[in-house]
Protein backbone atom coordinates (compact mmCIF):
# COMPACT_ATOMS: atom_id res chain seq x y z
CA UNK A 1 0.00 0.00 0.00
CA UNK A 2 1.37 3.24 -0.88
CA UNK A 3 1.73 6.26 1.38
CA UNK A 4 1.49 9.37 -0.89
CA UNK A 5 3.43 12.30 0.21
CA UNK A 6 4.99 15.45 -0.85
CA UNK A 7 8.56 16.72 -0.70
CA UNK A 8 10.07 19.74 -1.99
CA UNK A 9 13.83 19.82 -3.30
CA UNK A 10 14.74 23.58 -2.01
CA UNK A 11 17.78 23.27 -3.99
CA UNK A 12 15.91 22.78 -7.21
CA UNK A 13 13.13 25.42 -6.47
CA UNK A 14 13.46 28.63 -8.81
CA UNK A 15 10.26 30.41 -7.36
CA UNK A 16 8.43 30.11 -10.73
CA UNK A 17 5.19 29.96 -9.15
CA UNK A 18 4.21 27.22 -12.00
CA UNK A 19 2.79 24.73 -9.05
CA UNK A 20 0.92 27.67 -7.64
CA UNK A 21 -0.69 28.33 -11.37
CA UNK A 22 -1.11 24.72 -12.41
CA UNK A 23 -3.11 24.05 -9.21
CA UNK A 24 -5.30 26.63 -9.72
CA UNK A 25 -5.99 25.99 -13.38
CA UNK A 26 -6.38 22.56 -12.80
CA UNK A 27 -9.13 22.45 -10.16
CA UNK A 28 -10.91 25.93 -10.89
CA UNK A 29 -9.87 27.00 -7.34
CA UNK A 30 -11.96 30.48 -6.29
CA UNK A 31 -10.57 33.81 -6.50
CA UNK A 32 -8.84 33.95 -3.22
CA UNK A 33 -7.83 30.74 -2.24
CA UNK A 34 -4.58 29.21 -3.00
CA UNK A 35 -3.82 25.38 -2.20
CA UNK A 36 -0.35 25.70 -2.79
CA UNK A 37 2.23 28.48 -2.35
CA UNK A 38 6.11 29.17 -2.40
CA UNK A 39 7.53 30.54 0.55
CA UNK A 40 11.02 32.10 0.04
CA UNK A 41 13.01 32.66 3.29
CA UNK A 42 16.18 34.86 3.54
CA UNK A 43 14.50 36.58 0.07
CA UNK A 44 17.73 38.84 -1.71
CA UNK A 45 20.15 37.24 0.81
CA UNK A 46 22.88 34.79 0.93
CA UNK A 47 21.36 31.18 1.45
CA UNK A 48 17.74 32.57 -0.33
CA UNK A 49 15.36 29.26 -0.68
CA UNK A 50 12.45 28.48 -1.67
CA UNK A 51 10.01 25.70 -0.87
CA UNK A 52 6.24 24.66 -2.69
CA UNK A 53 4.05 24.64 0.05
CA UNK A 54 0.59 22.94 0.36
CA UNK A 55 -1.13 20.20 2.89
CA UNK A 56 1.95 17.60 3.79
CA UNK A 57 -1.11 15.18 4.11
CA UNK A 58 0.25 14.91 7.63
CA UNK A 59 0.52 10.96 8.82
CA UNK A 60 -0.89 12.51 12.34
CA UNK A 61 -2.78 15.10 10.74
CA UNK A 62 -3.48 18.18 13.51
CA UNK A 63 -6.45 19.40 11.16
CA UNK A 64 -8.33 15.94 11.82
CA UNK A 65 -7.69 15.97 15.48
CA UNK A 66 -9.12 19.35 16.03
CA UNK A 67 -11.86 19.34 13.87
CA UNK A 68 -15.00 19.43 15.85
CA UNK A 69 -17.32 17.59 13.50
CA UNK A 70 -15.21 15.02 12.30
CA UNK A 71 -15.38 16.40 8.49
CA UNK A 72 -11.42 14.60 7.62
CA UNK A 73 -10.30 11.23 6.95
CA UNK A 74 -7.59 9.51 5.82
CA UNK A 75 -7.50 7.36 2.49
CA UNK A 76 -5.75 3.97 2.20
CA UNK A 77 -3.20 6.12 0.61
CA UNK A 78 -2.54 8.30 3.30
CA UNK A 79 -4.04 11.55 1.78
CA UNK A 80 -6.21 13.22 4.04
CA UNK A 81 -9.00 14.74 2.82
CA UNK A 82 -12.16 16.28 4.35
CA UNK A 83 -16.14 16.54 3.16
CA UNK A 84 -17.47 20.11 2.71
CA UNK A 85 -20.64 18.57 3.41
CA UNK A 86 -19.76 18.66 7.14
CA UNK A 87 -17.26 21.37 7.33
CA UNK A 88 -18.96 24.39 8.93
CA UNK A 89 -16.07 26.41 8.56
CA UNK A 90 -15.37 26.98 12.01
CA UNK A 91 -11.34 27.50 11.09
CA UNK A 92 -10.16 25.44 13.71
CA UNK A 93 -7.83 23.40 11.12
CA UNK A 94 -6.26 26.95 9.79
CA UNK A 95 -5.25 27.55 13.84
CA UNK A 96 -4.19 24.20 13.53
CA UNK A 97 -2.16 23.29 10.97
CA UNK A 98 1.82 24.12 10.79
CA UNK A 99 1.95 24.59 7.15
CA UNK A 100 -1.18 26.76 6.47
CA UNK A 101 -3.00 24.87 4.56
CA UNK A 102 -6.40 25.38 4.84
CA UNK A 103 -8.03 28.28 2.90
CA UNK A 104 -11.71 29.81 3.50
CA UNK A 105 -13.51 31.54 0.63
CA UNK A 106 -14.39 34.91 1.10
CA UNK A 107 -18.55 34.73 1.13
CA UNK A 108 -19.40 37.91 2.31
CA UNK A 109 -18.57 41.00 2.71
CA UNK A 110 -18.67 41.04 6.84
CA UNK A 111 -15.95 37.92 6.67
CA UNK A 112 -17.84 35.28 7.10
CA UNK A 113 -15.94 31.94 6.45
CA UNK A 114 -17.30 29.50 3.95
CA UNK A 115 -16.43 25.83 3.57
CA UNK A 116 -12.52 24.85 4.07
CA UNK A 117 -10.50 24.23 1.01
CA UNK A 118 -7.32 22.82 0.89
CA UNK A 119 -5.00 20.52 -1.36
CA UNK A 120 -6.28 17.50 -1.94
CA UNK A 121 -3.13 15.89 -3.85
CA UNK A 122 -5.35 15.70 -6.74
CA UNK A 123 -7.27 12.79 -5.30
CA UNK A 124 -10.96 14.44 -4.97
CA UNK A 125 -13.21 14.36 -2.13
CA UNK A 126 -15.21 12.12 -0.79
CA UNK A 127 -18.39 11.80 -3.88
CA UNK A 128 -18.08 9.07 -6.48
CA UNK A 129 -14.96 9.02 -8.67
CA UNK A 130 -15.06 11.97 -11.42
CA UNK A 131 -18.31 12.93 -11.17
CA UNK A 132 -19.03 16.86 -11.91
CA UNK A 133 -20.30 16.96 -7.78
CA UNK A 134 -16.91 16.12 -7.01
CA UNK A 135 -14.99 18.27 -9.74
CA UNK A 136 -17.13 21.17 -8.41
CA UNK A 137 -16.62 20.55 -4.88
CA UNK A 138 -12.60 19.24 -4.41
CA UNK A 139 -11.44 19.55 -8.57
CA UNK A 140 -10.09 17.07 -10.50
CA UNK A 141 -9.24 13.56 -9.80
CA UNK A 142 -6.14 12.92 -11.06
CA UNK A 143 -5.13 9.91 -8.78
CA UNK A 144 -8.04 7.60 -10.02
CA UNK A 145 -7.13 8.59 -13.37
CA UNK A 146 -3.26 6.89 -12.19
CA UNK A 147 -2.05 10.25 -12.58
CA UNK A 148 -0.07 12.19 -9.89
CA UNK A 149 -0.34 15.96 -8.66
CA UNK A 150 -0.24 18.08 -11.25
CA UNK A 151 2.01 20.73 -9.45
CA UNK A 152 4.54 18.12 -9.10
CA UNK A 153 3.80 16.74 -12.53
CA UNK A 154 4.59 20.30 -13.89
CA UNK A 155 7.43 21.17 -11.34
CA UNK A 156 9.96 21.88 -14.72
CA UNK A 157 12.96 21.60 -12.34
CA UNK A 158 11.56 18.23 -10.87
CA UNK A 159 12.31 20.65 -7.52
CA UNK A 160 8.30 19.23 -6.59
CA UNK A 161 8.02 15.15 -5.98
CA UNK A 162 5.03 13.84 -5.50
CA UNK A 163 3.90 10.07 -5.19
CA UNK A 164 4.51 7.25 -2.72
CA UNK A 165 6.54 8.53 -0.29
CA UNK A 166 9.52 5.07 -0.20
CA UNK A 167 9.57 6.57 -3.89
CA UNK A 168 9.79 10.15 -3.23
CA UNK A 169 12.96 9.53 -0.35
CA UNK A 170 14.64 7.32 -2.51
CA UNK A 171 15.19 9.87 -5.49
CA UNK A 172 16.18 12.48 -2.77
CA UNK A 173 18.33 10.39 -1.23
CA UNK A 174 19.82 9.67 -4.82
CA UNK A 175 19.87 13.19 -5.59
CA UNK A 176 21.55 14.48 -1.90
CA UNK A 177 24.40 11.62 -2.50
CA UNK A 178 25.21 13.30 -5.90
CA UNK A 179 25.27 16.81 -4.82
CA UNK A 180 27.44 15.71 -1.30
CA UNK A 181 25.68 17.98 0.54
CA UNK A 182 22.15 17.95 1.87
CA UNK A 183 18.83 20.26 2.67
CA UNK A 184 20.76 22.41 5.29
CA UNK A 185 18.40 21.62 7.51
CA UNK A 186 19.16 21.51 11.40
CA UNK A 187 20.33 18.17 11.97
CA UNK A 188 20.76 17.23 9.20
CA UNK A 189 24.32 16.28 9.23
CA UNK A 190 23.32 14.40 12.49
CA UNK A 191 20.93 12.51 11.04
CA UNK A 192 22.77 11.48 7.97
CA UNK A 193 26.71 11.94 8.32
CA UNK A 194 26.88 10.74 11.54
CA UNK B 1 -74.92 17.41 -0.20
CA UNK B 2 -72.11 15.73 2.44
CA UNK B 3 -71.48 13.20 -0.14
CA UNK B 4 -70.55 15.90 -2.81
CA UNK B 5 -67.82 17.93 -0.63
CA UNK B 6 -66.06 14.95 0.63
CA UNK B 7 -64.10 13.85 -2.63
CA UNK B 8 -63.12 17.87 -3.06
CA UNK B 9 -61.65 18.19 0.97
CA UNK B 10 -59.86 14.81 0.71
CA UNK B 11 -58.25 16.38 -2.88
CA UNK B 12 -57.85 19.60 -1.28
CA UNK B 13 -56.69 18.05 2.12
CA UNK B 14 -54.33 15.88 0.07
CA UNK B 15 -52.87 19.30 -1.55
CA UNK B 16 -52.08 20.79 1.18
CA UNK B 17 -50.05 17.91 2.84
CA UNK B 18 -48.34 17.93 -1.03
CA UNK B 19 -47.48 21.54 -0.57
CA UNK B 20 -46.34 21.06 2.82
CA UNK B 21 -44.06 18.34 2.25
CA UNK B 22 -42.65 20.37 -0.67
CA UNK B 23 -41.71 23.39 0.96
CA UNK B 24 -40.30 21.65 4.02
CA UNK B 25 -38.80 18.94 2.24
CA UNK B 26 -34.50 19.46 2.10
CA UNK B 27 -32.61 20.72 -0.99
CA UNK B 28 -30.98 18.49 -3.05
CA UNK B 29 -27.56 18.89 -1.77
CA UNK B 30 -28.97 18.51 1.50
CA UNK B 31 -29.89 15.37 1.69
CA UNK B 32 -28.74 12.33 3.17
CA UNK B 33 -25.87 14.31 5.65
CA UNK B 34 -25.01 13.07 8.75
CA UNK B 35 -26.88 14.49 11.90
CA UNK B 36 -25.39 12.41 14.58
CA UNK B 37 -21.68 12.64 15.43
CA UNK B 38 -19.00 10.83 17.08
CA UNK B 39 -15.98 12.02 18.55
CA UNK B 40 -13.10 11.20 16.45
CA UNK B 41 -15.33 9.12 13.60
CA UNK B 42 -15.59 10.16 10.31
CA UNK B 43 -19.40 8.96 9.19
CA UNK B 44 -19.33 10.43 5.86
CA UNK B 45 -18.55 8.99 2.03
CA UNK B 46 -15.70 7.56 1.40
CA UNK B 47 -14.50 6.86 -2.32
CA UNK B 48 -13.60 3.34 -2.92
CA UNK B 49 -9.15 2.49 -2.33
CA UNK B 50 -7.54 2.85 -5.92
CA UNK B 51 -7.14 -0.20 -7.94
CA UNK B 52 -3.62 -2.40 -8.22
CA UNK B 53 -3.38 -1.04 -12.02
CA UNK B 54 -4.26 2.23 -10.82
CA UNK B 55 -1.23 1.83 -8.30
CA UNK B 56 1.12 0.52 -11.21
CA UNK B 57 0.27 3.93 -13.22
CA UNK B 58 1.16 5.78 -10.18
CA UNK B 59 4.40 3.90 -9.78
CA UNK B 60 5.33 4.53 -13.13
CA UNK B 61 4.51 8.41 -13.23
CA UNK B 62 6.31 9.03 -10.01
CA UNK B 63 9.07 7.21 -11.67
CA UNK B 64 9.66 9.94 -14.39
CA UNK B 65 10.59 12.27 -11.62
CA UNK B 66 13.93 10.62 -11.15
CA UNK B 67 15.43 12.75 -13.81
CA UNK B 68 19.31 12.82 -14.05
CA UNK B 69 21.44 14.87 -11.42
CA UNK B 70 24.06 16.59 -12.88
CA UNK B 71 23.63 19.79 -10.87
CA UNK B 72 27.21 18.79 -9.11
CA UNK B 73 29.00 17.33 -12.12
CA UNK B 74 32.32 18.49 -12.83
CA UNK B 75 32.13 20.16 -15.97
CA UNK B 76 35.24 20.19 -17.95
CA UNK B 77 35.87 21.19 -22.01
CA UNK B 78 35.88 17.51 -23.05
CA UNK B 79 32.31 17.06 -20.76
CA UNK B 80 30.65 20.04 -22.56
CA UNK B 81 28.20 19.06 -24.82
CA UNK B 82 28.41 20.11 -28.61
CA UNK B 83 26.63 24.27 -29.17
CA UNK B 84 23.14 24.05 -29.41
CA UNK B 85 22.66 20.82 -28.05
CA UNK B 86 21.23 22.05 -24.42
CA UNK B 87 21.83 24.21 -21.85
CA UNK B 88 24.19 23.77 -19.67
CA UNK B 89 24.03 24.41 -16.06
CA UNK B 90 27.14 25.60 -14.16
CA UNK B 91 27.02 23.35 -11.14
CA UNK B 92 27.98 24.29 -7.72
CA UNK B 93 30.96 23.20 -5.35
CA UNK B 94 31.02 20.55 -3.97
CA UNK B 95 29.99 20.44 -0.10
CA UNK B 96 29.26 24.21 -0.40
CA UNK B 97 26.83 25.47 2.14
CA UNK B 98 25.03 27.97 3.23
Amino acid sequence: MARMKFLCDSERCIECNACVTACKNEHEVPWGVNRRRVVTINDGKPGERSLSVACMHCSDAPCMAVCPVDCFYQTADGVVLHNKDLCIGCGYCFYACPFGAPQYPKESNFGGRGKMDKCTFCAGGPEEDNTQAEFEKYGRNRLAEGKLPLCAEMCSTKALLAGDGDQVSSIYRERVAARGFGAGAPGFDAAYKG
Amino acid sequence: MTASIRPRSIVLLAGVAAMAALLTGCNEHERSQVLHLEKGVYKGYQSPPLSAETYQALARRGEMQRVPVNLNQQLTPDSLPEAGAGVVVQGREKNQKF
